[in-house]
């Protein structure tokens, strides 16, 4: 932000993808319960950042619900969020995508949810100009389906020849050279160019990037969303804070807001296993950890003593945030049996020396090497 | 096990006897001969020897032709109530054996053979049944009836007696389970419990999955189904919204189609007026021309102009001085004529004398000979003129031919002009014709390539659709097949419905009997109860004392509290019990079939069977329905594909391309490339009469400057042939002879008359002088005039001069003021710009009308598209679009990882299984050596016994007895056993029974088996028969009761109940009834 303070004319918050409402069934209950909740807390954060930066107004360029109609718990969420952090003198603009269109049936026209807005909140129900500070105007198109092939920008105007105003648009879709069928609501990459726009706020993808990226002026920005909601996402969890000049152009600046980071780990030795279970930053992860393990019975034991501790159990709260542990890599080397079991009752021993015999053949390898494993864990139990 | 009663009836010395059992310790004494060891020979034949067997020939009573009778009551392990009665005797034999719930009431529950049949089985002591391979004659024996119920005589026999013995291997089973418990090591103990635990959290008793509510496998498999089917409906959710984006994108290709396809007949209307103004410019451009053509004849006609007036000038200059020649010599004649009048006048003079007669003769002579000179010259100059008639002639033809000439010039070289400009056009044409049909077989090439890629498509299509036809139909021909083998497994719908109402039936006949009842239990102190309700699995549970517990059932109650008593209640009439049963049995017989066929237990079950063969018979005709499409869909993709193969064959050949690109010059191709762009659709039509007409043109051009060029050739003979001769006479020269013969003919006319009047002077000299001299006057009167006229003929030849002077100052003045190269100039220029302008075709304003009409008609299918789209595009509003495919992914996700859950539960679930079985496999290929299990404890007791006289036991696998050591001896344990005292051997022999007993939890007989021992072991023997009458029933029959209880307590009836139930003292002399003919 190199400009100088009086030389900026209009300072913005761009934000979308909340998605609040969304479930994460891939997970347990309780961590899809605390994912769905993180998507509420990050709005504290978001209003907090333009608070920091005093912004004009703020832009939330769509699918800020993941269905057009949330549960009511879902809309009290965000009218509490909206209300806590209400500013009379900075417009707040909720724009529909394509997960919350803006249709009869849905939550933008529900007179309650209406009703409860703060003043400055405005639903984006139409395309439309709206004045902001100091001449600026900001042209806002929303979605009005779930599914759409025309460019949503095609409904701002050209800007007129002597228009030296600054302009911004606010839609929501996808980016791409060629428009294809597949794509919903496609947004030429030049769309910003062709309108006369000094800075286009879009949403829909859901990590930080400019459109192309080589392209920062005059700016297309996809802000992500400010909570990941996926392991593949690329950059989430941020928000753009835009500052346009009289010169008319767009600085952005991006700011991290999200509380969770997703990560992948694969581990393949005990070792990493356990310099995992070190790490001090496990409860803000969201973390799914591949186990591709073969151990003697001591170590398995061990690394299931370790990934029942960051899992956690119904007594007691896991280490990681939340884990999405996979497994099926995980079994019993049987190489080494013989170290634990010959110490074992001559019963034991026999029973060992068949579930051995047993995962020999491929069919029953597996429940013979857990057998084996639970048998060596209640020796140890009970020993 | 343990025996209740005992009812004896003319069984060898007894004539009668009833005993009743306790549940512990019983010590049935009396002396010596009483009959003991009689009874226990009766409990061992109503247990072991069949009642028609010859075997119980000697129980018949010694006294009396009575048939022997023994009724035995014993409980089972499972609590149920046995009832064996024996009548002994080879001819007629008779055994009932009945049963009990409550040991009160007793239904008969098998006969004769059955009886020892039901027995053996009961009993697991290893007797083979009867007739069975294994059978054997006389009384069964085997190690668990030699240790449990040994005769007297049999004390010792414990010690060689091995289970490997047995006829059938029932005891030993029975044995190793027993001792399995005794030979579990603690650690495997808790190792199986705890598997156990696993195993029955996941399974039922049954092996079955647990399904409750709270079971494992319904906790994942409830989440697997529950996202299938919410998969299932997003999936269906997902189809019709692709289906429908999939409409939107092609109605929305349309109408970006429709609108190029205006944008491009918006450009070929463009292009036409583009093509109306420059034909308009052309036309500017060709008049230009011609103007500037036409300025450049006009100053090249006035050059020409100007070099004839020049030539005129030079002529009419000649002329001037000839007149002046001629009115020199005209003055001259007028000189001549003067001084002939002079001389006439003088002649007459003369006449009018004498010397006017010789005058005249001499001037008659003079004039005679100037007249002939005279003629001579007028012939001359008469030839001269002919000849000069005839040059001019010819100089007229010349003039003629020559102009004749020029015109005919002027129009070849016109018609070169045309026919340059034809030939240009014809080459337009042509030009146009091969750019536009290499451009159109080019494009024609592209579409062909298109046209190939969508053949192979659509044939990969076609194979796709019938690969896909023919794998479904193999599937669908497995899935019938599967189908009509699991149809074939399933009752017929009408046997299916008779089941049904035999089901019904049954129903109806048990809630005839059921009409429910209710038993409240209020123990006064807690106790365990065995409750069956109905047809349920029975229950086991504690009631806590005081405590009310109430059961409710339909129609049967069976209550078994603790060892002490079983209540059973039924509701229902006998007679609709009867009913039932028959009902029952006959379902049994029909549904057992139809079920183990369909591998079910119920009629619901078959039901929703057949319903789902059903519903997968519908799906099946469905998918053959599915099938027939694809087939039809695959045809109908393989016509395309000929059709457009069809289309192919006629596409041109990259060689044909080439050469049709070659005729197109190189420096051509970019003007011929911007005039295409700008026809229209008919190019090739207009192009072709454009070219048709041009050589038309062409033609008619040719022809007409052949007729000129022969025209030309003879005008040109014509002005060859007028070409004047070399000594033709000029104009002048012609003018000069005609008037010197006039002057000739005029001279020849006054000589003539001269010698007229010579002659008249013979008459009248005089009068002729006269007249001579009037003529003379007269002849200077026309030479007076002749100078007249030359002098105006003078006057009128240097006006016509000075006129041509004037013409010819004006027309150099002219001349001057015409640019000749400017004109050439501006003639170049014009052609110039019209050069270009004429490789444009000429584009006719209907051309422009019909293109005009075309865009009009592309408009209007344009908004068509556009409104069909934008209708269609409304449709999108009510689909998922790409928000169910993320769920759809999301949920595939979920559903992947419930899965794995499930897997891993299921494979919890078997790993556990596994370990519990194979840990009890394990127990029981190392529990097979049951001596090991059971010496231990024998040992101890016996050690206990001879107060450490003695160490280990050692039993052998069957449990024989193979050793036993002594405390610090050297000797081998065989040897010890071999040495050991009978009192001491009876000891060890009855401590192995007990040992046995106890953990068979089995009623043991004693008979007399330890009369050698001594007071103080005896004492020990007893207390350790006391405890193990806790745990199973001690029969003693001895003849020393006073080794068991006190005097006090032998005292009072013939049956006492001590210690709370566990000592029972029987006076065998007070319950033996003997025979009346016996004496005691």
């Amino acid at each position: 932000m190199k400009a100088p303070e009086d030389d900026i004319v209009l300072k913005l918050l761009h934000t979308a993808d909340w998605h609040l409402g969304r479930r994460f069934r891939a997970f347990s209950e309780e961590g899809g319960l605390r994912l769905s909740r993180a998507r509420f807390e990050v709005l504290d954060r978001i209003f907090n950042e333009a608070e920091r930066h005093q912004v004009d107004a703020v832009l939330c360029a769509g699918d800020l619900f993941d269905d057009p109609q949330p549960t009511r718990e879902v809309a009290d969420g965000l009218l509490a969020a909206l209300k806590k952090h209400s500013r009379n003198t900075r417009p707040v603009f909720l724009l529909p995508g394509n997960h919350d269109p803006a249709q009869p049936d849905s939550v933008w026209f529900d007179a309650r949810f209406r009703k409860q807005l703060p003043d400055e909140v405005h639903v984006v129900e139409q395309a439309k100009e709206y004045a902001l500070v100091n001449g600026c105007v900001l042209w806002a198109v929303p979605c009005e389906s779930k599914a759409g092939q025309l460019d949503p920008t095609l409904k701002i105007p050209r800007r007129e020849p002597g228009d030296e105003r600054v302009r911004v648009g606010l839609v929501h879709g996808s980016t791409y050279d060629a428009r294809d069928a597949q794509t919903n609501f496609p947004i030429a990459k030049d769309a910003v160019i062709d309108r006369g726009l000094d800075y286009l706020a879009i949403g829909d993808t859901h990590g930080f990037r400019f459109i192309p990226p080589e392209r920062k002026q005059p700016p297309t920005v996809y802000p992500g969303a400010p909570e990941a909601t996926a392991f593949d996402e690329k950059d989430p969890g941020s928000v753009a804070v835009v500052f346009i000049t009289r010169q008319r152009r767009a600085m952005v600046n991006q700011r991290r807001v999200a509380a969770w980071d997703w990560e992948e780990v694969t581990v393949g030795s005990i070792s990493e296993l356990r310099q995992l279970a070190a790490r001090q930053d496990l409860k803000t992860r969201v973390l799914r950890l591949n186990v591709d393990l073969r151990l003697p019975a001591a170590e398995l034991d061990e690394a299931e003593r370790i990934l029942e501790a960051l899992a956690g159990t119904e007594a007691r709260h896991g280490a990681v945030g939340v884990l999405d542990l996979k497994r099926h890599c995980l079994e019993l080397d049987l190489s080494n049996v013989d170290t634990w079991s010959d110490a074992l009752p001559s019963v034991l021993q026999a029973t060992v020396a068949k579930l051995r015999t047993a995962a020999e053949d491929p069919q029953r390898r597996p429940a013979a090497q857990r057998a084996l494993f639970h048998l060596f864990r209640a020796t140890r139990k009970a020993g | 096990m343990r025996f209740i009663d005992l009812e004896v009836k003319s069984f060898q010395a007894i004539a009668a006897a009833r005993v009743e059992f306790g549940p512990g310790l019983n010590v049935l004494y009396g002396p010596n001969d009483l009959g003991k060891s009689t009874l226990v020979t009766a409990l061992r034949a109503a247990l072991l020897v069949p009642a028609k067997s010859t075997d119980g020939d000697p129980f018949v009573p010694w006294f009396g032709d009575l048939v022997p009778r023994v009724t035995l009551t014993l409980e089972d392990d499972e609590g149920r109530f046995w009832r064996v009665t024996k009548e002994f005797g080879a001819n007629g034999g008779l055994a009932e054996l009945r049963t009990s719930k409550d040991g009160q009431q007793f239904s008969l529950e098998a006969k004769a053979r059955e009886v020892d049949e039901r027995l053996r089985g009961l009993l697991a002591w290893g007797i083979p049944g009867l007739g069975g391979k294994r059978g054997s004659r006389g009384v069964p024996d085997s190690f668990l009836v030699n240790a449990l119920l040994a005769g007297q005589t049999d004390v010792e026999s414990i010690f060689t007696s091995t289970l490997d013995d047995d006829p059938t291997d029932s005891g030993k089973v029975r044995l190793t389970r027993a001792l399995a418990a005794l030979a579990q090591d603690p650690l495997f103990k808790q190792v199986l419990d705890a598997a156990q635990a696993e195993v029955d959290a996941f399974f039922t008793s049954t092996g079955r999955k647990r399904s409750g509510a709270r079971a494992r496998f319904t906790i994942v498999g409830d989440r697997v189904k529950a996202l299938q089917d919410e998969l299932a409906q997003l999936t269906a959710e997902l189809q019709q919204s692709a289906s429908t984006e999939s409409t939107v994108k092609a109605l929305r290709l349309t109408a970006e189609a429709a609108h190029a396809r205006e944008v491009e007949a918006l450009g070929v209307v463009e292009a036409a007026r583009r093509g109306v103004e420059q034909s308009r410019s052309r036309l500017a451009a060709e008049e230009k021309v011609q103007q500037t053509r036409a300025s450049l004849s006009r100053i090249d006609e006035v050059l020409a102009r100007g070099q004839a007036l020049a030539a005129e000038l030079t002529r009419l200059e000649a002329a001037a001085k000839t007149d002046e020649a001629e009115k020199a010599r005209v003055e001259a004649m007028a000189v001549t004529a003067a001084e002939a009048v002079r001389a006439a006048e003088d002649a007459l003079q003369r006449a009018q004398s004498e010397e006017g007669a010789r005058a005249r003769e001499l001037k008659r002579a003079t004039l005679a000979s100037r007249l002939a000179a005279l003629s001579a010259t007028a012939a001359r100059l008469g030839a001269q003129r002919e000849k000069a008639m005839a040059a001019a002639d010819r100089r007229r033809a010349l003039a003629t031919a020559e102009a004749e000439h020029e015109r005919l010039s002027k129009e070849l070289a016109g018609l070169g002009g045309q026919l340059e400009t034809a030939k240009q056009n014809a080459e337009l044409a042509r030009l146009i014709l091969d750019y536009g049909r290499w451009r159109e077989a080019e494009r024609g090439s592209a579409q062909a390539a298109k046209a190939r890629e969508e053949l192979a498509a659509l044939q990969l299509k076609a194979q796709a659709l019938a690969g896909e036809a023919l794998l479904k139909e193999q599937a669908v021909g497995k899935a019938t097949q599967a189908l009509e083998l699991r149809r074939e497994k399933l009752p017929t719908a009408a046997a299916l419905a008779q089941l049904v109402a035999l089901e019904g039936d049954l129903k109806l006949a048990e809630a005839r009997i059921g009409g429910g009842l209710t038993v409240a239990v209020r123990p006064r102190d807690e106790l365990r109860l065995h409750v069956e309700l109905d047809d349920e699995a029975p229950t086991d549970e504690v009631a806590r004392a005081e405590k009310e517990r109430v059961f409710d059932a339909e129609r049967k109650l069976a209550l078994t509290i603790g060892q002490m008593v079983e209540i059973e209640v039924t509701t229902g009439s006998k007679e609709d019990r009867r009913t039932r049963d028959a009902l029952a049995k006959r379902w049994r017989a029909e549904s057992s079939e139809a079920f183990s066929r369909a591998e079910v237990s119920s009629v619901a079950a078959l039901r929703a069977l057949h319903a789902e063969l059903e519903r997968e018979a519908e799906a099946l005709e469905r998918e053959r329905a599915a099938i027939a499409r694809l087939k039809a869909e695959s045809t109908s993709a393989a016509q395309r594909a000929e059709l457009v193969e069809r289309g192919l064959s006629s596409a041109t050949s990259a060689e044909e391309l080439k050469r049709r690109r070659d005729r197109i010059p190189e420096a051509q191709l970019e003007v011929l490339q911007r005039i295409f762009e700008t026809l229209s659709p008919d190019w090739e039509a207009d192009a072709e009469g454009q070219q048709s007409a041009a050589k038309k043109t062409l033609e008619a051009l040719a022809e007409r400057t052949t007729r000129l060029r022969a025209a030309l050739a003879a005008a040109d003979e014509r002005r060859k042939a007028a070409q004047p001769a070399k000594d033709e006479l000029s104009q002048e020269a012609f003018a000069a002879l005609e008037l010197e013969l006039s002057t000739c003919a005029a001279e020849q006319k006054s000589v003539a008359a001269g010698l007229e009047a010579l002659e008249a002077e013979q008459g009248a000299e005089v009068k002729t002088a006269q007249r001579a001299l009037d003529e003379r006057r007269q002849e200077a009167q026309l030479a007076a005039r002749a100078q007249v006229v030359a002098s105006q003929q003078l006057e009128v030849t240097r006006a016509a001069l000075n006129e041509q002077r004037g013409q010819a100052a004006a027309l150099k003045a002219e001349a001057e003021r015409l640019d000749r190269p400017a004109a050439a100039r501006a003639l170049q220029a014009a052609e110039a710009t019209l050069a270009p302008l004429l490789v444009t075709p000429v584009v006719t304003p209907a051309q422009l009308e019909e293109a005009e009409r075309l865009l009009a008609a592309s408009h209007a299918q344009t908004v068509d598209a556009d409104a069909e789209y934008h209708k269609a595009e409304g449709a999108l509003s009510k689909v998922g679009g790409p928000q169910v495919r993320e769920r759809v992914r999301a949920l595939e996700e979920a559903l992947a990882i419930a899965r794995a859950r499930e897997a891993e539960v299921e494979l919890d679930a078997e790993s556990w299984r596994l370990l519990k079985d194979t840990l009890r496999e394990a127990e029981n290929s190392e529990s097979g050596h049951l001596g090991r299990a059971l010496s231990a404890p024998v040992a101890e007791q016996f050690k206990e016994l001879t107060a450490g006289r003695y160490g280990a036991v050692e039993l052998g696998p069957g449990l024989s007895t193979a050793s036993v050591t002594a405390t610090g001896a050297n000797i081998d344990g065989a040897t010890v056993l071999g040495a050991l005292s009978v009192g001491t051997r009876d000891q060890l022999a009855s401590l192995l029974r007990v040992a046995i007993a106890r953990q068979l939890k089995s009623a043991l007989v004693l008979d007399d088996h330890l009369v050698h021992t001594d007071a103080a072991r005896m004492g020990w023997f007893v207390e350790v028969l006391r405890k193990t009458a806790l745990e199973a029933q001690v029969l003693v029959f001895t003849c020393r009761p006073l080794d068991y209880a006190t005097p006090a307590q032998l005292e009072g009836p013939a049956r006492r109940v001590l210690a709370g139930g566990s000592l029972c003292l029987v006076d065998l002399a007070r319950t033996i009834e003997g025979w009346p003919q016996r004496s005691r």
